[in-house]
């Protein structure tokens, strides 16, 4: 019997000893090591919260200009009683009339949000100008706590649909922006936020965080949720700074679909240990963001008041 | 010959597990090390005349590097068991040490939530030196005999 085991391991051995036995070997194993690079992050950090303590913010992007004047302060007390603690807003204005519809609503906006103690994140598009946001910010800087200087611009289209910013348009872009904000000296936090294309393009995101508090990453679709893992920690590593998932959302009319992709990415980003995540959108006209009157705004406030502190 | 010589004939000399860690050990400093250097050079690499540093990084960690480890690995199975030629390619045997390599420390750094310098790199040197050389020993090898 010692004697039959001991023929069957040496042709075992002779068998894979073989080199076309062993380059296949190796292969496979090449492959198995890469799903598993690939995966592991995601599965592990999904599979349980394992930061159960660390502080967690909450915020979404509310779209009140597409709401009418009486209805913000209302869509901010709703907000707030979910437990969000930071609304993140796009800078809407208009500079040539004090009392336009646009600023009534973007002044109602604030008197909520302070009343509620609320953060602001004001987020500064890629083709704002620097009239509109120096009027923005002598109006409203004083009730901001984040602001976001320039949109995904390792993404961004400069002057017409698919003309990327080259690096230096967004650099110099940057400059201009940031010391526009700068001049106001208010005390605020900075960041700008990155999509998954900064990958590419790794340069921007370590130059432009020189100047910034923290870095926003934006996730969307699955395989980039699984992948988040990954995006996070690179992000880290090159910027230096601490990473917040700045939007994460699901443009779809399934309302499970949409539960379940916000739903798994808070547990993922609060297992990671990040310092928060904000959704996209509370309300949003054109698409299927918003989380507003479906199911996912309970889900999210449920889990808010479970998870969140 | 050049290794046949008398610091390699007492390496050849040796117990099969001690040169399974020799092997282990002096590949896994060479991947701390290679490890290390592209770290510390991948902002300049990023910031050199985008994108063409990326892709130049990308070349040297996917390209250059499992070249390098799989010579690396050849040379020592060559020199420490008289052996001649090898099984599977540089590439190949380079890549595969690597993607090991990268594995298991992407699983200590996750679960461990340890960062690779000084923590997974001590762990790979003083814990996985042995196994790393069996790995290495497993994923090529030469023959005995001269091959025409």
């Amino acid at each position: 019997m010692g004697k039959l085991f001991s023929s069957v391991i040496q042709a075992f051995i002779e068998f894979i000893n073989k080199s076309l036995v062993k380059n296949l070997i190796v292969i496979t194993l090449c492959i198995t090591f890469f799903f598993v690079q690939v995966f592991y992050p995601y599965n592990y950090y999904a599979s349980a919260i394992r930061k159960p303590n660390s502080t967690f913010q909450v915020g979404i992007h509310y779209v009140y200009e597409q709401d009418s004047l009486d209805q913000i302060y209302g869509e901010v007390t709703r907000i707030h009683d979910l437990g969000f603690k930071v609304i993140r807003i796009s800078l809407e204005c208009n500079p040539l009339d004090y009392n336009d519809s646009m600023n009534q609503k973007t002044d109602m906006f604030f008197s909520a949000t302070d009343n509620y103690g609320l953060a602001v994140a004001l987020a500064i598009q890629n083709l704002d100008t620097s009239d509109q946001v120096n009027y923005y910010l002598d109006r409203w800087g004083s009730h901001l706590k984040y602001i976001q200087v320039l949109n995904e611009p390792e993404l961004s289209s400069s002057w017409d649909v698919g003309a990327l910013f080259t690096d230096d348009e967004i650099i110099s872009k940057f400059e201009i922006m940031y010391a526009t904000v700068e001049s106001h000296n208010l005390s605020v936090e900075l960041y700008t936020n990155f999509g998954i294309g900064y990958i590419i393009r790794s340069n921007i995101p370590i130059e432009l965080s020189k100047k910034l508090d923290f870095v926003g990453l934006d996730i969307f679709m699955d395989a980039f949720l699984v992948l988040s893992p990954h995006f996070i920690q690179n992000l880290q590593k090159i910027t230096g700074k601490d990473v917040i998932i700045t939007e994460l959302g699901m443009s779809t009319g399934i309302d499970f679909a949409q539960t379940d992709f916000i739903i798994r990415g808070l547990n993922l980003f609060k297992s990671i240990g990040l310092k928060g995540c904000w959704l996209v959108y509370w309300n949003s006209q054109f698409d299927k963001y918003g989380i507003r009157d479906r199911p996912a705004e309970k889900a999210v406030g449920d889990w808010i008041a479970q998870n969140a502190n | 010959m050049l290794i046949d010589n008398k610091i390699f004939n007492h390496f050849r000399n040796l117990r099969l597990v001690e040169k399974l860690f020799i092997q282990g050990f002096l590949i896994t400093i060479l991947l701390i090390i290679i490890q290390l250097s592209l770290e510390s050079a991948r902002d300049g690499f990023m910031s050199y005349m985008p994108p063409l540093g990326f892709f130049f990084l990308m070349i040297v960690t996917y390209g250059i590097q499992p070249l390098i480890i799989g010579v690396l690995n050849i040379l020592i199975i060559n020199v420490l068991y008289k052996t001649r030629g090898w099984q599977v390619g540089f590439w190949l045997n380079g890549i595969f040490l690597l993607l090991a390599f990268s594995t298991i420390n992407l699983l200590l750094q996750t679960s461990l939530s340890l960062p690779f310098t000084p923590y997974v790199a001590l762990i790979d040197i003083l814990v996985l030196s042995f196994p790393f050389g069996c790995l290495a020993r497993f994923s090529n090898g030469g023959w005995k005999k001269p091959i025409d």
